[in-house]
């Protein structure tokens, strides 16, 4: 495309350079899809042809575009670009009425745009919110099949005209992820504006408040010849011809999402009837008699995105004023929107986190740990005590929701704080928690660490609620290594001290480890223990060991193998997660329903479950895990590519624990790896330590689907390994009695 | 996305007719397909319409198998696959 003039580019760099990049690596074969995105006269067009302008020498360019048509000519992006084919190619294009030979013909144009002759190739397919479904198939069949050729094809489209169920997002959505450059174009900010200004020689003055930085708006009014026909800019125009105190009226609604009540406005603005009366037969602002909205949420926003920041400061901190003084609860979160528009940080440390409270009490921590982090961003003149327990509840909040890292952060921050202010309970409190935190990282020889020092630090008080909690952090370590003697025993001095203190909280926690530990140890009466600490967690509504509660039922009831009785807790236990936003719970569970139904030969909904928690890399260790041997040894039964790398990577993560339940079920497969290679391998290193561990633990079950494979292949246990029945039975060839069992 | 070879056993053959009927039979393995994110790429079928090499890009290995049920089309092997072209090394 033929591009003398150019206007100079700003604010552009990042998104020329991405697309500079994405070019370059097209040229050494390796091609990908790059989006980009954004309204109208925001500068798709002139960017793109930049980078065609800026291309290595022997680039190919191959141009398209679609057209607002009231039916859009099929594939017209192909004709437009055909003079670039084959002559053979170019009749083709005239005979894809058919589907046989429409595939033939985007086979043909993928085939001549590969070509080796050539260098990079780079198509642009422009405004593609207008494409028609043909085209649309090309962009498909291009974008899934480009990964290894010398191509890099450039889509643009508005954003803003492409809804949720316009077809362009069903085709973005799937184009292969690791194939997708994706370059957004914001408008301009104040300063680029400015620039602008000043190369026009024009004075900036009101030029980013009147275009809210759109460039084709800006270039058309320094131009002084007419206004663009955009919805945001005759939005812009519209309200632009308004008296200023209409436009007043316009600007307060505009900076309160969804809909102002009228009596705000009225404590505001207090604005006359007339203008009222101006504003609404304007055809921008409706009204139910009690609110005041606009007729479109894009209007609204044309509008709130044309104040300039200082006005829009002004603004917000009038709202929140009288939002203050309003009778009546007014939702905190919104009284936190405000205080973030007017820059008025003593408002939002108030309201921040009062708002992650409500959050939190609504059981949506995501959202408490984001207002958290919004409060904690701005603490500089907070009392240290006030920012310690704030930062508390933030890692609380990002525990529950699998962001580890941030949580671990967080109360290492706050650990800081107790201690320089030479508070020790807290200190212990803070200890035990990081002890939890980086067990649940995978982290265990940390977790050990933590524990211990929580448990000397608060011996100083031996009759805190906190002793008691570290108490019960020391069983549920023991009850997490199979120490099953040590649990119960740690658990019961818990118990007895949170009886004493009444309190139900760590009283469901140390049942609950007791009652894990004996589960695990195939005592019945754990099963008991553990049904009475989630009903002493839901009746007072903790959710957390509610969470743990349920999960250990579920890995209790598998490594027992109560499959019906554990299928019904995961039936519950999901329900009560999703509700809940419990997403770290939910991959756990997940992770051990994948087991459960692997266990029972329900591959298909094995691998559903296990791929869904493995699929997200940010998950926890001890849920990455269980799900990946599961997927390991379902891909290594079926004969399936990526078993392999898949329990490489869970026996790497396993060994970090050194807990014989994360290694045991990666060992067996493994174990069973080795023999379907067959020969005579030698011992697998990950396999022997799962089986010191097992007679550490004197479980028979440990050595029960492990021990089968190792007698498989003549690896060496001991004469005392005794091989759990089910297993050590089918070993002898007695099958029906193994199944009975 | 990976690349995948799906080896499949038709014992009583695989016959799809050059008539409106085949080209919708085709069609829907390739919406089933689209649902669980597979696409077929091409198949190459054996003289005796017995056996299939089937080039698929899939997220998974899973999703093959998942979308072959529910196609009701065997699935035996499957392989993750890349392109060797011999017109490459000149």
């Amino acid at each position: 495309m033929a591009t003398p003039a150019l206007p100079e580019l700003i604010e552009r760099e990042p998104a020329l350079q991405a697309l500079g990049t994405a070019l370059a690596h097209a040229g050494t074969g390796v091609g990908c899809t790059a989006l980009v995105c954004g309204e109208a006269g925001i500068g798709k067009t002139t960017l793109v042809a930049r980078l065609a302008q800026q291309a290595p020498p022997g680039t190919r360019v191959l141009w398209g575009g679609c057209e607002a048509l009231f039916s859009p000519r099929p594939l017209g992006p192909l004709y437009d670009m055909a003079s670039g084919f084959s002559a053979r190619l170019q009749a083709k294009l005239g005979q894809h009425g058919q589907p046989g030979q429409r595939a033939e013909l985007f086979s043909g144009v993928l085939a001549e745009l590969c070509a080796p002759a050539h260098g990079a190739t780079l198509v642009v397919l422009e405004d593609l919110h207008w494409a028609d479904a043909a085209t649309l198939d090309l962009v498909k069949f291009m974008g899934r099949r480009l990964q290894r050729a010398p191509l890099l094809l450039v889509l643009t489209y508005r954003d803003d005209e492409v809804g949720e169920r316009h077809p362009l997002r069903a085709v973005l959505g799937d184009l292969p992820a690791d194939a997708l450059v994706r370059v957004p174009l914001a408008p301009l900010t104040e300063g680029g504006v400015a620039e602008l200004a000043r190369r026009a020689q024009r004075p900036p003055e009101g030029l980013f408040a009147l275009t809210g930085g759109n460039p084709f708006f800006l270039s058309e009014v320094v131009r002084d010849t007419g206004l663009p026909a955009s919805v945001r800019d005759a939005v812009l125009a519209r309200a632009a011809r308004l008296a200023p105190p209409v436009r007043d009226l316009l600007d307060v609604a505009a900076i309160v999402p969804g809909r102002v009540e009228s009596q705000v406005v009225d404590a505001v603005l207090a604005p006359r009837r007339d203008d009222v009366a101006a504003a609404l037969s304007s055809g921008l602002l409706t009204t139910d008699g009690q609110h005041y909205s606009f007729r479109h949420e894009l209007a609204r926003l044309a509008i709130a995105h044309a104040l300039n920041p200082v006005q829009a400061a002004a603004l917000h901190q009038r709202v929140l004023a009288c939002l203050e003084g309003a009778e009546g609860a007014v939702p905190a979160t919104r009284l936190v929107h405000h205080a973030r528009g007017a820059g008025n940080t003593a408002a939002l440390l108030r309201h921040a986190p009062q708002a992650a409270a409500q959050a939190m009490a609504h059981g949506a921590y995501r959202e408490a740990a984001a207002l958290h982090a919004t409060a904690l961003a701005r603490t500089g003149q907070m009392d240290p005590a006030a920012r310690g327990q704030l930062l508390e509840q933030r890692a609380y909040c990002c525990y529950v929701t699998d962001q580890l890292e941030e949580a671990i952060s967080a109360r290492l921050s706050a650990l800081a704080i107790w201690r320089s202010l030479g508070q020790r309970e807290l200190e212990g409190r803070a200890l035990r928690w990081l002890s939890r935190l980086h067990w649940f990282a995978g982290r265990n020889d940390d977790a050990q660490a933590y524990a211990d020092s929580a448990v000397l630090l608060l011996g100083q008080f031996p009759r805190g609620v906190e002793y008691a909690w570290a108490l019960s952090n020391r069983a549920q370590l023991h009850m997490l290594a199979d120490n099953t003697a040590a649990a119960v025993q740690w658990g019961q001095r818990a118990i007895a001290l949170a009886t004493e203190l009444g309190d139900d909280e760590v009283l469901a926690h140390a049942l609950n480890n007791v009652g894990a530990a004996r589960l695990e140890a195939g005592q019945e009466e754990g099963w008991q223990a553990l049904r009475r600490s989630l009903q002493l967690a839901l009746a007072h509504n903790h959710a957390e060991h509610a969470a743990r509660a349920y999960v250990n039922l579920v890995s209790g009831s598998v490594k027992g193998r109560h499959y019906a009785r554990g299928l019904q807790v995961v039936q519950e236990a999901t329900a009560y997660f999703a509700e809940r936003d419990l997403d770290s719970w939910g991959n756990y569970l997940r992770a051990w329903a994948a087991r459960l139904h692997f266990e029972q030969g329900r591959w298909d909904q094995a691998a559903d479950c296990a791929f869904a928690v493995v699929r997200h890399p940010g998950v926890a260790a001890v849920s990455r895990i269980p799900a990946l041997a599961v997927l390991g040894h379902i891909r290594l039964r079926r004969g399936d590519p990526g078993a392999e790398a898949l329990l490489q990577e869970a026996g790497e993560l396993a060994r970090q624990t050194g807990e014989a339940q994360r290694l045991a079920p990666v060992a067996a497969a493994l174990a069973e790896a080795a023999w379907l290679r067959g020969g005579l391998p030698p011992p697998h290193p990950l396999v022997m330590q799962v089986c010191r561990l097992a007679r550490q633990s004197a479980f028979p079950r440990a050595l029960g689907e492990l021990g089968y494979w190792c007698r498989q292949l003549a690896w060496p246990l001991q004469e005392a390994d005794v091989v759990e029945a089910p297993y050590g039975l089918q070993f002898a060839g007695r099958w029906r009695e193994a199944a009975a069992a | 996305m990976p690349c995948y070879m799906v080896e499949r056993t038709f014992s009583t053959g695989l016959h799809v007719p050059m008539t409106a009927d085949g080209a919708a039979g085709v069609q829907k393995i390739v919406a089933t397909n689209g649902e669980q994110g597979v696409t077929w790429v091409q198949s190459f079928v054996s003289g005796d319409k017995t056996r299939s090499f089937c080039i698929y890009d899939a997220p998974t290995p899973e999703a093959i198998r998942q979308v072959g049920r529910r196609n009701d089309i065997p699935v035996g092997n499957i392989t993750e696959v890349s392109v060797l072209d011999p017109y490459f090394y000149h």
